[in-house]
């Protein structure tokens, strides 16, 4: 796991370090500090991390900004901030967790726990997905998401209204983030179960789900099994 | 007050010098007498008229001659006696002044239809002989001259009453108040308007000799003439034209001339001054409300109106003698009321100025108690404790006594306007103390020379300290300089405090609320006689307080 700090007070981010070792131990590969936001942005971009600890001075339209760039990307984010009426507004945006300052071990233990374990529900699910366009950044509402399709590391998100998308994080990643209504129909789709139109069960043991908007997608057998009665189908 | 009653006035008056008791026969030819009527000679003279008594007088249940006589006299209906007012004299001593204004019974049996002669033999020796003589007489129902009198007597008296008041009130607030310049002027103003009526109206009810009444007509022109003054000059100084001395002395010396031009003391001057009054306040009006100035609309509506009343009266009955009309002081009293107006509208504006210094005040304190309990401060630096305390207690314990210190200091100086330098020094010093131990940046807190008397509104330079320490980064020996300089000048005092460093590059300026914070201090304490600059420097930063102080 490689975990990347970015705060910009010594003494808080050598506190923080400490406990994420002590919490993760041998599972932590590489832990770094960056002590300003341009340091930090320019390190992940060129290093590979798996999970961001953020400290955001949120107040202020840029802070929000700044965060939406970086949920755009590969890596979960968990913010740490002293601005506590702002976690609302950083769950919509699709962060993973929002640590008010001050934190203490067990809340950066519980934050670790639900990044381990991508099946721990988390506190406030997202309202918008962020998407990198060429030099800017996009905000797109979930409700508007059909369906998203698993593509390696990245993932395809079908909108509503025909568009597609590509986001940097996977499926995996994507559906920790997700409200309770998008399901996990099969490795590689992730479905908005609102649009359900009906299931079909075709002989050979083949499950395809037909949607509203016309759209077909494949069930899988254990998955079938777990959602058939979420669904009533 | 005006209803079919009917008044009867001579057809002829005719004046001779000297005194000669055959002048009162009614046959007498008066061909070669003066018909001026008027003479301006101190001394004994003879004034004859002639009256028709017809069906028209016969309707008088008692008729009464109204008789104005700036002489003591002996009236001759027909040539004998009637009345005596005083005791005509041939010298000031032997002399008996009367009344200027008296009222003769005139039997019915003297009433027979046709021409009759009054005859006065008259006597002026104390008289001030400024005016010339004025003898005359009108005819009517007895009682009604001392009715109709003593009725608008009776009504003018609550006008007065109600202007003495007002000047009562006025006076006072002056001197209990701030000593506005304007209240004392308006307080003048109605208590001239007082005695302009009283000098007006006690006619009525005083029947004074007739010497003084060339007293009262100088007195009544001297009060016109000041208020004729006074009230342009009031709206000058409440709508703070400029120029005011010259435009005072000018309108001083315009109704001068018209006073010299037309004699003082007459009623056109009076009218005149009251006309060029109501010229200089309607200039005045028309230009406060062209530079939009508060409340210019309503004295300029006012006195509009106070003309529509003035032009709107016709007279079907001719108050003829040094009287004013009741609609002058109509119109007087729609002026008086606007310019309390204004008054009370500058009132309530200082009231809402004071009441608005005080909830800013108040505002103000808050701002600087919540500055300690910021999220950003307070979060971080109890964050940053935690991490001192696991890491070094040691190092906790002053960095906690540096925090205390500086909550201290802040509830210490939360509700002061202005404190010594040298306390906010103190809590700037903390204040870098605390960041310190947070950044791990070596802070560095300079003052030089600054005196120990000076005083300077609270959490200013600790607001500057905070924006540079936000917007600085180190330098390579990880060192962040703040220096505080004092500089007194004639003119100025200036505090500036440079910061050493390098400047961060910040896409949005966060320093909105803390300027902000320092300018309502600034202006708190300062009014207007103050400058704040903040600006980069080839090393740094650069935030500069000018504190004006008028040169002595």
């Amino acid at each position: 796991m490689k975990i990347l700090i970015v705060e910009d007070e010594p003494v808080i981010a050598r506190r923080l370090e400490r406990m994420i070792r002590q919490i993760l131990g041998e599972q932590l590969q590489d832990l770094h500090t960056c002590h300003t936001l341009t340091t930090g942005i320019q390190y992940v971009k060129q290093q590979e991390i798996d999970l961001l600890f953020l400290d955001l001075n949120l107040h202020g339209e840029d802070g929000f900004s700044i965060l939406a760039e970086l949920l755009a990307r590969s890596f979960h984010t968990i913010v740490v901030s002293a601005y506590k009426e702002k976690a609302l507004t950083a769950f919509e945006y699709g962060v993973l967790d929002f640590i008010a300052k001050p934190f203490s071990a067990q809340r950066i233990e519980q934050a670790l726990e639900r990044f381990i374990q991508s099946s721990a529900p988390i506190q406030q699910a997202a309202r918008y997905v962020a998407i990198q366009k060429r030099n800017r950044h996009v905000l797109l509402e979930i409700q508007n998401i059909s369906h998203i399709k698993g593509a390696g590391i990245y993932a395809e998100i079908y909108f509503l209204d025909g568009t597609t998308e590509v986001h940097s994080k996977n499926l995996d990643k994507l559906s920790q983030l997700l409200p309770a209504y998008f399901d996990r129909i099969h490795k590689s789709y992730i479905v908005n179960n609102t649009l359900i139109k009906e299931l079909i069960v075709e002989p050979g043991g083949k499950y395809t789900l037909f949607l509203e908007n016309d759209i077909q997608l494949p069930v899988s057998r254990t998955k079938y099994k777990e959602l058939r009665e979420k669904w009533a189908v | 007050m005006l209803g079919q009653e009917y008044i009867r006035f001579y057809f002829e008056r005719v004046l001779k010098l000297g005194d000669n008791a055959d002048w009162a026969d009614p046959d007498l030819d008066h061909k070669d007498w003066d018909y001026e009527g008027s003479t301006p000679e101190i001394g004994n003279f003879w004034v004859r008229m002639r009256l028709n008594c017809d069906t028209i007088t016969d309707t008088f249940e008692n008729a009464g001659m109204h008789v104005i006589s700036s002489g003591s006299y002996e009236l001759y209906w027909d040539g004998v006696l009637l009345s005596k007012n005083g005791k005509v004299g041939t010298s000031p001593s032997t002399e008996v002044p009367g009344r200027f204004f008296s009222q003769v019974l005139v039997p019915d049996s003297l009433m027979t239809h046709g021409v009759h002669t009054v005859a006065f033999r008259v006597s002026n020796y104390n008289s001030l002989g400024l005016l010339g003589s004025w003898n005359h007489f009108y005819l009517e129902e007895f009682k009604s001259t001392q009715e109709r009198g003593l009725n608008l007597a009776a009504r003018m008296c609550i006008l007065a009453g109600i202007f003495l008041m007002a000047a009562i009130y006025y006076l006072l607030l002056y001197l209990l108040r701030k000593r506005e310049a304007v209240s004392l002027i308006f307080s003048i103003i109605c208590f001239l308007f007082f005695g302009l009526i009283i000098m007006e109206y006690m006619k009525f009810l005083v029947p004074y000799p007739y010497p003084f009444h060339t007293s009262r007509l100088l007195i009544i022109y001297l009060v016109n003439f000041t208020v004729s003054l006074l009230v342009p000059s009031f709206l000058i100084l409440y709508f703070h034209i400029p120029r005011r001395k010259w435009l005072i002395s000018g309108l001083a010396i315009f109704l001068l001339i018209i006073s010299v031009i037309l004699l003082p003391g007459t009623d056109i001057t009076n009218q005149y001054l009251s006309i060029a009054m109501w010229w200089a306040s309607f200039a005045v009006a028309v230009y406060a409300v062209i530079q939009k100035k508060k409340g210019s609309q309503v004295i300029l509506g006012a006195l509009l109106l106070a003309a529509l009343i003035i032009i709107s009266y016709e007279t079907p009955l001719r108050e003829v003698l040094f009287a004013y009309d009741v609609n002058l002081f109509l119109s007087f009293a729609v002026l008086v009321m606007a310019m309390m107006y204004l008054l009370a509208k500058l009132a309530s504006e200082q009231r809402k100025a004071y009441e608005a210094s005080l909830l800013l005040s108040s505002r103000l304190q808050n701002e600087l108690l919540k500055k300690n309990i910021q999220p950003h401060f307070i979060m971080n630096t109890l964050t940053s404790l935690m991490g001192w305390i696991e890491e070094s207690p040691k190092d906790s314990v002053q960095f906690i006594e540096a925090l205390s210190k500086e909550f201290e200091i802040m509830s210490e100086i939360a509700e002061e306007k202005l404190i010594p330098v040298q306390k906010e020094i103190e809590l700037c010093a903390y204040h870098i103390e605390i960041m310190k131990f947070r950044k791990e940046i070596d802070y560095v807190f300079e003052y030089n020379n600054i005196p120990e008397t000076e005083m300077i509104p609270p959490a200013v330079f600790h607001t500057i300290l905070e924006n540079g320490i936000t917007h600085s980064i180190p330098d390579a020996q990880n060192q962040i300089k703040m220096i505080l300089d004092f500089e007194q000048q004639a003119e100025f005092k200036k505090y500036s405090i440079r910061t050493i460093a390098m400047n961060r590059k910040t896409e949005k300026s966060s320093d909105g609320t803390g300027l902000a914070y320092i300018k309502s201090r600034l202006r708190e304490s300062f009014g207007t006689e103050w400058k704040l600059e903040s600006e980069a420097t080839g090393n740094g930063w650069e935030t500069s307080i000018y504190i004006y102080q008028a040169s002595s």
